[in-house]
């Protein structure tokens, strides 16, 4: 039962091309900068937006193929919004007991045990902590019992200690429940950490897919790794010029020649190459 | 950053890891390259690639040492800071530069004309084609 993805789409004024097989239990990540059409994406593949050419499928079952239209409350997807979109007048138990199928095989009590929330049933959104508020959300939408979750940068309301020990405690439930999983993020870090195929999309509409090493390590050069960054600062020094870069959330300080800072512009996007055999690694914990 | 325009003579491979020569000038070169073999072959252009901050310059350089790439030169010019100086060296048609502290250029006495050698690490020598 995979999840075949073979369609274009109008985003922006672009036209996105998306062409993917994800195995079941597989993690897709859709990566890319803010505004590019991630969530428009993902919002297709629930059901609430339409493809303009093409197929999307879920096993034998086609959800969209420009006639037959599968409508979202029939596509049994579980969707995590950015913002959690919890009911504030619900305690977390409610909550799932909501969401649940007719007819559920597991009970509200699991998913609170399995969320890490068994203690915490009977509170409502607002007198949750935002870690724990994040998990609420997600144990509603793995209460609905769904074939495919739908995660809308889960992590990312949340600071990055925190987003750093969600990723952890994400990654076993993905591994744990064996639910084929679609995410949002622009976090290079949770892509690597979570997903097994990701479809990289830029702005001027262009994807790439295949593997986070394949698609977010490009060799531009033999022997050296690259990865895609911003310029946040050009400060001029003597004889060579500093460069900060931010790539994801972390930021890259390197020198290069005034020649070469001559040819950057704060805000340019830029390739960072990475030599493998030089670059040193410290556990922060 | 320098580039080499270069003819790549020999590749050993083993998992993960290869070792590329090539030649320039009449220099042999070595990069190592973390990662699969690239698919060359002897005889391929390449161009080797090394940042300024890579290259070590030495003088009156005795005895065996373990970089690879070990290229005799002379001195064109030195653009010197406070910390740091950039240090500039004919290669073929083209210069090479490195970027060393000033300290090492006056405990040196690098001035143009001085002969030198510059050397660059094998692992710190990219390969672009």
């Amino acid at each position: 039962m995979s999840l075949q993805l073979q369609f274009s789409r109008q985003i922006a004024g672009r036209n996105v091309t998306v062409d993917c097989d994800i195995p079941r239990g597989d993690c897709l990540a859709l990566y890319g900068p803010s505004g590019v059409g991630k969530t428009t994406l993902l919002r297709t593949l629930a059901g609430f937006d339409r493809i303009d050419h093409g197929r999307i499928a879920f096993g034998a079952q086609t959800w969209d193929d420009g006639q037959r239209y599968t409508p979202v409350e029939r596509r049994r997807v579980g969707y995590v919004f950015q913002d959690f979109a919890l009911f504030p007048n619900m305690t977390a138990a409610r909550q799932l007991a909501y969401a649940q199928p007719r007819q559920p095989t597991q009970s509200v009590e699991h998913w609170l045990q399995l969320t890490g929330l068994a203690a915490h049933g009977q509170g409502y959104p607002q007198q949750l902590s935002g870690g724990q508020r994040q998990r609420l959300a997600l144990a509603r939408a793995l209460a609905s019992e769904p074939d495919l979750l739908l995660l809308d940068e889960p992590l990312s309301a949340l600071d990055a200690s925190l987003r750093e020990q969600l990723q952890e405690s994400l990654a076993g439930l993905l591994a744990q429940t064996r639910l084929t999983t679609v995410l949002v993020s622009h976090d290079l870090g949770e892509v690597f950490r979570l997903a097994q195929h990701v479809l990289k999309l830029d702005g001027d509409g262009a994807t790439q897919y295949g593997t986070p090493q394949q698609v977010l390590l490009q060799r531009g050069q033999y022997g050296r790794y690259q990865l895609t960054g911003r310029v946040l600062l050009l400060a001029p020094a003597e004889v060579q010029c500093r460069v900060v870069v931010a790539i994801g959330q972390e930021t890259v300080t390197t020198l290069i020649s005034h020649t070469e800072a001559a040819g950057l512009h704060v805000g340019q996007a830029v390739a960072v190459s990475l030599n493998g055999a030089s670059a040193t690694l410290t556990a922060l914990s | 950053m320098n580039r080499i325009a270069a003819t790549l003579t020999d590749l050993q491979t083993d998992p993960g890891v290869c070792l590329l020569s090539a030649s320039a000038h009449g220099q042999a070169f070595f990069a190592m390259l973390v990662g699969d073999a690239p698919p060359l072959a002897a005889g391929d252009a390449v161009t080797l690639v090394f940042k300024e901050t890579e290259v070590s310059i030495a003088r009156n350089l005795h005895g065996e040492i373990s970089l690879r790439n070990r290229i005799p030169g002379v001195i064109a010019g030195i653009e010197p800071g406070r910390l740091l100086s950039r240090v500039a060296i004919p290669f073929g048609e083209q210069t090479i530069h490195a970027v060393v502290t000033t300290g090492s250029v006056e405990r040196l006495q690098l001035q143009a004309g001085v002969a030198i050698e510059w050397l660059v690490k094998a692992n710190e020598m990219g390969v672009a084609c």
